[in-house]
């Protein structure tokens, strides 16, 4: 795999930032986009995805709002959703070109009215093949764990995502390199040097199987592959006596910037991402 | 005119003290005393007025202190056996010396009472009880302060390491997956069974709608026009009972977010708990004898586990850097589980003389927390009565009568027992609701004619004060005295590196300090000013090139001592009328 994203000149990629239909932004997928964005000296998209099915059932005219308090509204008109979303858009793109513009990063803004996926591989065939997605919200429930998988399995043009789970905190602190797979290494270890590199971060390098044996030897793996002049850290395994969750809780114990680990393994289940994103606190970079 | 202060060479043992020259007895008392005699001849017989004659100050014991000092010691001794609370009048001149042996005598006393227990400040955890006046013994008191302050500095480490341990982490995970998938199950659960009887639930900015669907997408509205009346009324039905549904869910959030917290909160105690009753099992077992500390301590603990994110936010803080324990301890946030003592540990009683006698001088000062803010640092600087716990508060009667208020506030706490301390928060003298026990014993010291003021001016000192005559300004001149006297002046000699006086010079001394009143002779007992008189005529010697003070020194000191220095004091006989 390749963990890259293609530089501002390039005009072959960028971090493309899903910005959500009305749900909360994280802040720490924000500052990760930024991140990521300076490390590659890329650019960024705010691209902010409104629910078609939602504007169309507007037009049914006996359609009800239900409160986040469970409390029913005025019939809900596509004048009043419109004017909603458009103010709900504006907010988080100028959240987003805020953060972009401390940082000096050029960024660029779009609405599309579409679902999730159409809109992403759009956008991602715009440009690419080097993109980056950004998760806005936060990867809660089942749904947005779903949405993720599916992002990851049909957008074309991409070479990794950033999702957060509940909670999220954007800190400073080590970018751990979470391998399951020896394979992975030399890209996941180029890209966290990157983002490393930014504000002079560790690099921590974990190795994560699925028993002893295999363990055992993805580490030595690492080792001599690393060579005997690295300065990288390599992580002696976690004693988790089989558990994600303990796994997980000694990751997010050292407190990591980042995590960059591969989407669908034992750290970050496809179809489960939500639980582990929220257990490891901090922004996760998936490749594929 | 000579320098007084300058002081001759000390006399030479060899130096032999050369007679009195003889002469015509001279018809002044001075002249008298020039030739050795005591003093004048209307006394001479009664006291004996051979008694110096060719003896110097070297030939007589050195007697140090005052005239009367054992007399007033067996007065005084009354003290010594007092109870607390219990107030004296002791009567002395107002002189140097006798302040000195005063204050001597007292201390002396205070030694022989017997030990009082110490008093610590310590919060009382509760906004109604911020402060809690512990009583316990001195050796206890420090261990409680030294165990607490112990104990607050391990759990500086323990606490904060235990909220950042793995098996934390985990429970905190898993609890807060519980919410996250309560709620969010039940909206996805929900969604999954609309979608099945083609009803959508949308996300809006404001929350979420519910529309009817077909083949995952919404139902255009023309097409949802043409359907049959029935069906759309089916579809009306299930629009509507998914819309009170979801109310329902998005209401019970609420509740689940409610005890999602309180189960937060039980693990936090849970976690803090091990970490405080480890750190507080050698003083609960030390304690355990003694139910007043023990259910401080219990209090403390309650308090510690309550409020154990103090310590996780004072190791936090300093800009991300780790603190060492010490800092955290010291951290104001932390503030509120010192133990300060408010008495004195040191053995014997105190003997305190406060100098300003307010309420916040005599009894304390607290600063409180702001109301309803029971975890906001307090402090307490304790007052002249708790320094003096089981001792002596010694007060001067004149200051006493000055300080408006002084009085009744002492006789308040003496009767009462207690001391509420002032509170500095608020205006000048307001009285904070915190008591401190009170065991001293009041001692107002001043001469007769304070004495009198103090029972005249409406002091009801008759009624409320013992009086005791420590010393007198003057007493009756017996042999004995005299014997004292010659004894007072060769110890002043002494310790002053003076010239030994001749026995003509101690008999003009002691004629000096000698008046009449009702036709016997009484003696000052103002040791201050035979010094002085010593000391000048000492000069004089040196500078008429005598080694031995004479007599005439002694007259010429005491002429220059009252013409130059104005020192003459108050008739000492006026002093000693009764």
């Amino acid at each position: 795999m390749i963990a890259h994203v293609a530089e501002a000149s390039e005009d072959r990629g960028r971090v493309v930032v899903r910005l959500s239909d009305f749900a909360l932004t994280s802040k720490a997928a924000l500052q990760a986009a930024v991140h990521v964005a300076t490390a590659f000296r890329s650019q960024i998209e705010g691209l902010f995805v409104e629910d078609p099915d939602l504007f169309a059932a507007c037009a049914h005219g006996s359609l009800r709002e239900v409160g986040l308090t469970g409390r029913k509204s005025a019939p809900l008109t596509a004048a009043a959703l419109g004017r909603d979303a458009e103010h709900f858009a504006v907010a988080v793109q100028r959240e987003l070109s805020n953060a972009a513009a401390r940082a000096g990063i050029k960024f660029t803004a779009h609405v599309v009215r579409d679902t999730a996926i159409p809109a992403l591989q759009a956008a991602c065939a715009q440009s690419g093949p080097w993109n980056i997605i950004v998760f806005a919200e936060p990867i809660v429930g089942a749904e947005k764990s779903e949405l993720l998988s599916a992002a990851v399995s049909q957008v074309w043009g991409t070479t990794g995502y950033i999702a957060t789970g509940a909670s999220c905190a954007w800190r400073s602190g080590p970018i751990v390199v979470a391998i399951e797979d020896i394979g992975d290494m030399t890209g996941m270890v180029r890209a966290a040097e990157r983002l490393a590199g930014v504000a002079g971060d560790e690099v921590l390098i974990l190795p994560i199987g699925g028993d002893e044996i295999a363990l055992d030897w993805l580490e030595g793996e690492i080792r001599l592959t690393l060579g005997e002049t690295s300065t990288l850290t390599v992580l002696s395994r976690p004693d988790h006596a089989g558990s994600n969750l303990v796994l997980r809780a000694s990751i997010a114990r050292r407190k990591p910037r980042m995590i960059i680990a591969r989407h669908g393994g034992i750290l970050l289940p496809a179809n489960a991402a939500a639980r582990p994103l929220a257990d490891l606190g901090c922004p996760v970079f998936l490749v594929h | 005119m000579f320098n007084f202060l300058q002081r001759a060479p000390k006399a030479s043992p060899a130096i032999v003290v050369e007679p009195e020259p003889a002469g015509p007895p001279p018809e002044s008392a001075a002249a008298s005393a020039a030739n050795g005699h005591a003093h004048a001849a209307a006394s001479s017989d009664e006291t004996g007025s051979g008694t110096f004659e060719n003896k110097t100050s070297a030939d007589f014991t050195p007697l140090a202190g005052v005239f009367g000092q054992e007399a007033a010691r067996k007065a005084v001794a009354l003290i010594g056996k007092s109870k607390p609370r219990e107030m004296f009048f002791v009567m002395a001149p107002r002189t140097q010396g006798h302040a000195n042996a005063l204050a001597g005598l007292l201390s002396e006393q205070a030694a022989a009472l017997p030990k009082a227990v110490a008093l610590a400040a310590v919060s009382g955890f509760d906004a109604d009880k911020v402060l809690e006046i512990l009583r316990l013994p001195s050796a206890d008191a420090k261990a409680l302060a030294d165990g607490v302050a112990e104990a607050v500095e391990m759990l500086s480490v323990t606490i904060p390491a235990a909220f950042e341990s793995d098996s934390y982490k985990v429970a905190r995970m898993s609890l807060d997956e519980e919410l996250r998938s309560g709620h969010d199950s039940a909206i996805d659960a929900l969604k999954r069974r609309a979608l099945a009887q083609n009803i959508g639930l949308l996300r809006t900015p404001l929350g979420y709608a519910v529309a009817p669907m077909h083949e995952g997408r919404v139902v255009a509205p023309d097409v949802f026009k043409v359907l049959p009346e029935g069906l759309k009324a089916g579809v009306e039905a299930k629009l509507t009972a998914f819309e009170a549904e979801l109310s329902n869910v998005l209401d019970n959030r609420a509740t689940l977010q409610q005890d999602h917290r309180g189960r937060m909160r039980d693990l936090d105690r849970e976690v803090a708990h091990l970490a405080v009753r480890a750190s507080l099992a050698s003083l609960n077992k030390r304690f355990a004898s003694s139910p007043s500390i023990a259910a401080w301590l219990d209090a403390l603990s309650a308090d510690l586990t309550r409020n154990a994110a103090l310590f996780v936010s004072a190791a936090r803080k300093c800009d991300g850097h780790a603190r060492a324990p010490v800092e955290i301890a010291q951290d104001q946030a932390l503030a509120r589980y010192r133990v300060r003592l408010l008495t004195p540990l040191s053995d014997p009683a105190a003997v305190v003389e406060p100098g300003i006698l307010d309420r916040a001088s005599l009894c304390g000062v607290v600063h409180l927390p702001p109301p309803g803010g029971a975890l906001a640092p307090y402090a307490v600087a304790p007052g002249a009565f708790s320094l003096a716990n089981g001792g002596l508060l010694v007060v001067d009667a004149r200051e006493l009568m000055a300080e408006f208020g002084a009085w009744p506030l002492v006789k308040q706490v003496l009767a009462t027992g207690s001391a509420r301390l002032a509170d500095a928060a608020a205006p000048a003298n307001r009285v904070a609701v915190v008591a401190i026990p009170v065991d001293a014993r009041l001692v107002v010291t001043g001469d007769r004619d304070d004495y009198r003021a103090f029972c005249s001016a409406g002091q009801d000192g008759t009624r409320t004060v013992r009086l005791i005559t420590a010393f007198q300004a003057a007493i009756p001149l017996t042999r004995d005295i005299e014997n004292e006297f010659a004894g007072r002046v060769s110890a002043i000699v002494a310790s002053e590196n003076l010239q030994p006086a001749s026995g003509a010079a101690i008999a003009a001394l002691m004629h000096d300090r000698t008046e009449t009143a009702s036709g016997a002779p009484l003696l000052s007992t103002d040791h201050d000013v035979v010094r002085d008189i010593l000391i000048l005529a000492n000069g004089h010697a040196f500078e008429s090139g005598r080694d031995v003070i004479q007599a005439e020194d002694i007259l010429a000191a005491s002429k220059l001592r009252a013409d130059e220095g104005d020192l003459r004091e108050p008739r000492a006989a006026a002093d000693a009328a009764p």
